[in-house]
């Protein structure tokens, strides 16, 4: 009993040196190990493997600049398998996707099906055979450093993220947005080419170049299924129509099917029309595709419903949550929710600035995030302090209602808000948060029913980090130089406050500003009118005036009456009309000088009639000189 | 009867490119694989077993097909969702299908060079090859100054394209264009031209261009310029085309294309060296004219420099223009904390070797 006992145990220990002998077997748990990282100085025996030093063969540099290594460095770190041809001298390298072999002495090297040129080839040296270290570790998709000050190499093969695309995210039978209320079958030939910011258009390629487009578009008019169902069949004159039908879904959902020919290539699109936004499925293919091709598009356009159940069985693409969604910036390193609904704004934004827009019936509401450096004069403090001032002098006296400067804490940091409204529907809020060495402005101008609780939401939901000044640098608010502006043409000149900016550049019969802070546009207007005397002059000047009020429905607020300026006799007429959104105030200041008429006309939303705004406009009059 | 001779390997490149295929001497004569660098020299080889002979032949015609042939596995169409910056259009013209532009593999391991525009504004990017097989990819280096950029996906062993001389690139020669222009389902097309200029300055670019009249559109963007041989002679951008101007295209050229992948290799991004001064060109260099005027300094935050200065020589090599003083500084600057400028300031001339900060 004893004798076998000792001869297994021989045998056992035999197999295990066997074992450690055999080159090739990775230091790591998987047989290619996901990560892979080399580091070493050049001439250095003992390299960092995979978190393990190990000693080789000296690597070293050839004149030509190439690092070789011991082929054993590439074993170890990549876990790829090595064979060796004594008669050829071949090496053949394999690892998963590539086999390659190289051969000492020789500077061309075979990767897969095509031959490569090395910068130095494969030796053996002292019993070791030698490789490039640059050309394998590309190969399998490292990366490799050098630096300079450590004279140190460093080879890294990060372990791969996961797949962009859809194919490679969900195995789940269906897709869909729960936001915006589709469902259908999960394209698995497919991957995904766009889906934009807001969720309202995503696509779909496949391999042939034909796609899957699901576009929701907003309604702006109220019209019955049938009357879209008429426009969308017009727009299609000048095509081959294939189909143009009424159709239901499973879930008994009107929706339009039409089928068109164009240019080789067929179009079918599904739309049905909700009561805010027409959700359209359109797909697209050539007219002599395969059938199967065929099929497959038109089949998950088949699949495409409304109104479903977003269970275990569907992926969700939306990423709102409840009516809002979680904007991130990774380089400025702050975060805020948004609702839904807001579409980010691209147009003219600085780098650090961050506009999101929503327009409902004609009414722009936005919430923007701006992010500036902090110093003695741009504090979170000083920024509301200024900005209060500026924005509620700008506001309409009888309706502003400002809150003081109020702390506040949002997620342990420290901020400054104050809010105006000019109306209950309309609410503008702006805070301050000093994170670090830079202050973030948080402003919102909303239009809704629900404002408070909208930006209470937004408010609540911010946080940022700290941002390393070297990486940011320095970020500057342009606010405007408080000079005001001489305005001149050949014939007039007047002086516009630096709070105006002019539209376009004046003429010798006019000119336009817009105030930067609220809703107000001057237009100056000067023509020859040589019937007027000083006789009919108040006759004639108020007729001009009252043009304007039969322009538009227009309600009288001020009789006209006559206002001396630097010694001109003026006609000043108020009025008001409805506009779909709100009420428009017009103020009139026309006189006649050297056979011109000339008038200045100031047309204001209500928010900002009755305010700094109104005692600018009359400093412009003031300061027009004519020659 | 012939002893057997001891035969040994002869590497075969044929244009430059490495062949698989091996040949081997026996005597004075090289023997070759016929099939494999007739056809990688672009001709057919036909064989007739009747009488045992090998038929090869060369028909111009077929040149371009086959270089477009052996270059397309190389070649990539670059997609991907347009980052929130910019509005979505709520309009999407039924006929168009997206594709971003194209790229150019250059490593087999994943790397693939194009141009920084295509990539700049876009996520979530895709990379599709002719064969239809798509990867993600993410930004691993770019560069807008020279609008080069460096994509990586997770696929190895791909087949890369070999870099031509940048000496051999000269006006006159015939060049392709391969890319993905407009639309997917088009994936890989091919357009012709010639080499029209080479260091060609235009308006807007940094660094000096090759011109060619091969046709380059926003969709074959950040592809390949091709020279007979299959070799890479420049990456083909949209950036720099003159509104509404036919025949009038350009491609980045391998004297900047390697001078950036250097740069991204070593440093992960280009670091040039900055010393504080903006230029002004001379008005001949302004509008084309051949010059040996130098550029003049407009403004300097530099003590070894001022307004009015000529600078005439950068590191030793003369220079008329501030495009010409750019590719000087590309092609000498190779580390260290200053650059030689010659100096011309008040009718004398000096050498002052001023400092730089990387940037």
């Amino acid at each position: 009993m004893k004798k076998i006992f000792k001869k297994a145990l021989i045998i056992c220990s035999a197999l295990l040196a066997l074992c450690v002998s055999v080159p090739g077997v990775s230091a790591d748990t998987g047989e290619f190990p996901e990560y892979v990282e080399i580091s070493f100085k050049v001439g250095d025996e003992n390299l960092s493997i995979n978190g393990n030093m190990v000693t080789v063969e000296k690597p070293y540099v050839t004149e030509g600049g190439t690092t070789l290594v011991p082929v054993r460095v590439i074993t170890e770190a990549f876990g790829a398998k090595v064979l060796w041809d004594e008669e050829t001298e071949k090496i053949t390298i394999e690892y998963p996707d590539v086999i390659m072999v190289l051969q000492i002495g020789n500077k061309v090297a075979r990767v897969n099906d095509h031959a490569e040129e090395l910068s130095e080839a494969p030796v053996i040296s002292d019993l070791s055979t030698m490789v490039p270290l640059r050309f394998i570790s590309e190969s399998f998709g490292a990366t490799v450093g050098y630096d300079d000050e450590t004279q140190s190499i460093t080879v890294i093969k990060e372990a791969h993220g996961e797949e962009s695309t859809l194919a490679g995210t969900t195995e789940l039978p269906y897709i869909g947005d729960s936001y915006f209320g589709w469902i259908m079958d999960n394209p698995k030939n497919f991957i995904m080419g766009e889906r934009s910011f807001n969720g309202d258009y995503t696509s779909f390629i496949d391999e042939n170049g034909n796609s899957v487009d699901i576009e929701i578009i907003r309604l702006t008019e109220e019209m019955s299924f049938d009357e879209y169902f008429s426009i969308a069949k017009d727009e299609l004159t000048g095509y081959t129509l294939v189909k143009a039908d009424k159709c239901v879904d499973r879930n008994g959902n009107k929706y339009m099917h039409f089928q068109s020919k164009s240019y080789g290539m067929i179009v079918d699109t599904r739309s049905w029309i909700g009561e805010e936004n027409m959700v359209a499925i359109s797909t697209y293919f050539d007219e002599e595709a395969d059938d199967r091709i065929k099929k497959e598009c038109l089949s998950l356009a088949d699949s495409f419903y409304m109104g479903g159940v977003f269970d275990e069985k569907v992926y969700n693409l939306t990423d709102t949550e409840d009516g809002y969604r979680v904007f991130e910036d990774e380089k400025y390193k702050f975060e805020f929710k948004i609702p839904a609904d807001y579409l980010r704004s691209g147009y003219s934004a600085a780098e650090n600035e961050f506009t999101f827009i929503k327009e409902e019936d004609a009414k722009i509401s936005y919430v923007f995030v701006n992010v500036y450096s902090k110093s003695d004069t741009a504090t979170a403090e000083k920024f509301a302090v200024q900005d209060k001032e500026t924005n509620t002098k700008y506001i309409n006296r009888d309706l502003v209602k400002a809150t003081e400067i109020e702390e506040c804490t949002v997620n342990g940091v420290v901020g400054y808000r104050y809010t105006c409204s000019p109306s209950e529907e309309h609410m503008l809020t702006d805070v301050f948060f000093e994170v670090g060495d830079y202050v973030y402005n948080l402003g919102m101008d909303i239009y809704s029913d629900e404002n408070t609780d909208i930006a209470d939401t937004i408010i609540n939901s911010f946080t940022a980090e700290k941002l390393d000044m070297g990486e940011i640098g320095t970020i500057l608010r342009n606010d405007p130089e408080k000079t005001d502006r001489n305005i001149k043409t050949d014939k007039w000149r007047l002086t516009m406050p630096y709070s105006w900016t002019a539209d376009y550049d004046a003429f010798d019969t006019g000119a336009a500003f817009s105030n930067r802070y609220c809703n107000s546009v001057v237009t100056v207007g000067i023509a020859h009118q040589k019937d007027i005397t000083d006789a009919n002059k108040e006759e004639k000047l108020s007729e001009m005036a009252q043009e304007y009020a039969d322009f538009a429905d227009t309600e009288i607020v001020e009789e006209t009456n006559s206002v001396k300026i630097n010694g001109d006799t003026y006609y000043k007429t108020v009025m008001v009309y409805e506009d779909d959104t709100e009420r428009i105030y017009i103020t009139i200041y026309i006189t006649h000088k050297n056979s011109r008429v000339v008038s200045f006309v100031l047309t204001q939303g209500e928010a900002a009639y009755n305010s700094a705004a109104n005692e600018e406009f009359v400093d412009i009059i003031k300061s027009f000189e004519m020659k | 009867m012939a002893c057997s001779p001891v035969f040994a390997d002869v590497n075969i490149y044929v244009n430059g490119t490495p062949q698989l295929a091996v040949g081997y001497l026996n005597g004075d004569t090289t023997y070759v694989p016929l099939r494999a660098v007739s056809e990688a020299l672009g001709a057919d080889v036909s064989w007739d077993e009747a009488t045992q002979s090998a038929y090869i032949s060369f028909n111009e015609d077929n040149l371009i097909t086959k270089l477009a042939d052996e270059i397309s596995p190389s070649v990539v169409a670059i997609v991907g969702n347009y980052k929130p910056e910019y509005m979505t259009s709520t309009q999407h013209n039924f006929n168009e299908l997206t594709a971003h532009g194209t790229g150019v593999v250059i490593k087999s391991g994943g790397v693939i060079l194009t141009n920084a525009h295509v990539v700049e504004d876009i996520e979530n990017i895709t990379v599709v090859f002719q064969d239809g097989t798509s990867y993600a990819g993410t930004v691993q280096n770019i560069d807008k100054i020279s609008d080069l950029a460096i994509v990586k996906i997770n696929k190895l062993g791909l087949k890369p394209v070999t870099f031509a001389n940048p000496e051999s690139v000269v006006a006159g020669k015939s060049v392709i264009a391969i890319g993905t222009p407009l639309s997917l389902s088009m994936r890989n097309t091919v357009t012709k031209g010639i080499i029209s200029g080479v260091n060609v300055s235009t308006a807007d670019s940094y660094y000096p261009l090759i011109q060619t009249d091969a046709a380059i559109n926003s969709g074959n963007s950040g592809g390949p310029l091709i020279n007979m041989q299959g070799q890479l002679i420049g990456i083909n951008s949209s950036k720099y085309a003159g509104v509404g101007i036919e025949g009038m295209a350009f491609s980045i050229p391998l004297e900047t294309v390697n001078y950036v992948l250097a740069q991204f290799e070593k440093n992960g991004k280009v670091l040039r060296p900055d010393i504080g001064v903006t230029f002004e060109n001379s008005w001949e260099a302004n509008i084309g004219l051949p010059t040996n005027k130098g550029i003049t300094v407009k403004s300097s935050t530099s003590e070894y420099l001022k307004n009015g200065d000529t600078v005439t020589k950068v590191n030793g090599r003369s220079i008329h223009s501030i495009i010409e003083y750019n590719s000087a500084v590309r092609d000498t600057y190779t580390g260290g904390d200053t650059l030689s400028i010659t100096v011309t300031r008040n009718g004398e001339e000096t050498d002052v070797d001023v400092p730089v900060t990387l940037q």
